[in-house]
């Protein structure tokens, strides 16, 4: 049996799935080759024998966990990747252009580029290490995202080519940033939700909270900008960070009750954006 | 048989099992098998994401069952199902009809 284990493992290794959804999964496939199994014993085949047969008749467990990886997350790990490579070329590109026209860059940004690019990169590729930590790929992508919009002023600085092509780039990666955020938690809710209405909150909280992130994200990366040109890396530069954070924090807090008071959840969700408009339109005038 | 033009047909096949009954994955293989005489030779397992995706799609419904050997989740076709497999049969048949006209008949 525990051959016939390590090979359901081998196959849901591939996956971005959450616990129950791999335990669901793996109980099904674990049954079939059981059943499989028993097929060949009572035909004659050693034990070790039938369970090699079960499993072969199977296939090739890579291929079929990224089969199952692409029939219930679409396209989301290709564009991780894209995401994790696209910052690494972007960090290398501009890189290399402020060497060749200022001798020198930004080098806390670029830091912050290389480590995300790398993470990001690397979680696309081993995918059971985001299984149960699906908050920390949606955290790391959001910052990215925010950094890159860092690298768009940056990329001001450039000369022409250079600095189109920079935000050509950067352009493309942002929109995938949002596009991974939001598919996610589309895909997310669909599959782990245990009935629909569950499903229409969870979807709706997520929608509220993402589209609010994309606004103050879009303000932090104007606050952040702001601040470093005209007094350099200071402690302010944490005000708009510590802004999201509070933004991160309250989105969490909506998701954890949105199980048992979905309709609460879902009040907390649209006072916090009403919430966040008044600020917004007080800080203006 | 040629594995590409069975692994196309997949979603065709495992609909029309199932529009007869609700069946589980072994129970799918099992009878993809003996109704094709053991010529059905493609991996078991390519099952598996094929059923998420007609799920996904809402033409399958899954529930599960307990049995005296543990849990079994089977599959029963939906309404769109039903709708999307008459569908497909036709585009089938259309093909049918178009290879055999071409090919002057079935040698």
């Amino acid at each position: 049996m525990r051959g016939l284990e390590r090979f359901v493992d081998k196959i849901i290794q591939e996956m971005e799935s959450g616990k129950e959804e791999r335990e669901d999964i793996k109980e099904e496939m674990l049954t079939h080759l059981t059943q499989a199994r028993d097929h060949y014993l009572a035909e004659g085949y050693s034990k070790k024998d039938a369970e090699l047969k079960a499993i072969t008749s199977f296939g090739y467990p890579h291929e079929l966990g990224q089969e199952m990886q692409e029939a219930m997350y679409p396209f989301q790990k290709q564009l991780l990747n894209f995401i994790g490579i696209g910052t690494l070329i972007i960090a290398s590109f501009m890189y290399l252009s402020f060497m060749i026209t200022h001798g020198a860059t930004e080098n806390i940004w670029l830091l912050v580029q290389c480590t995300f690019g790398f993470f990001i990169t690397f979680f696309s590729i081993n995918l059971s290490i985001i299984q149960d930590r699906l908050w920390l790929v949606n955290t790391a992508v959001f910052l990215v995202s925010l950094n890159h919009g860092i690298s768009f002023f940056l990329a001001g600085n450039l000369k022409n080519p250079t600095n189109y092509i920079s935000f050509l780039m950067i352009v493309l990666l942002i929109v995938a940033c949002v596009m991974y955020l939001f598919r996610n938690a589309w895909l997310h809710s669909k599959i782990g939700s245990t009935n629909r209405k569950e499903m229409l909150y969870k979807r709706a909280i997520h929608l509220i909270n993402l589209l609010l992130g994309t606004l103050l994200g879009a303000f932090a990366i104007f606050m952040s900008w702001g601040i470093l040109v005209f007094t350099g890396v200071t402690w302010l530069v944490l005000v708009p960070l510590i802004v999201l954070g509070i933004w991160g924090l309250i989105y969490l807090a909506q998701y954890k009750i949105a199980r048992n008071h979905p309709m609460a959840s879902l009040l907390f969700g649209i006072l916090s954006f009403i919430g966040v408009g008044i600020l917004g339109v007080m800080f203006y005038s | 048989m040629d594995k590409e033009l069975v692994r196309g047909s997949l979603d065709i096949l495992m609909l029309s099992l199932l529009k007869h009954r609700d069946m589980y994955g072994y129970e799918i293989v099992k009878e993809l098998k003996e109704q094709s005489n053991e010529l059905y030779n493609m991996s078991e397992g390519t099952l598996y994401p094929a059923l998420k995706r007609l799920e996904n799609k809402k033409w399958l419904h899954s529930y599960w069952t307990e049995t005296l050997n543990g849990r079994r989740k089977y599959y029963s076709i939906t309404e769109d199902g039903e709708q999307a497999l008459q569908l497909k049969l036709n585009d089938w048949n259309s093909v049918h009809s178009l290879i055999h006209k071409t090919s002057g008949g079935f040698k």
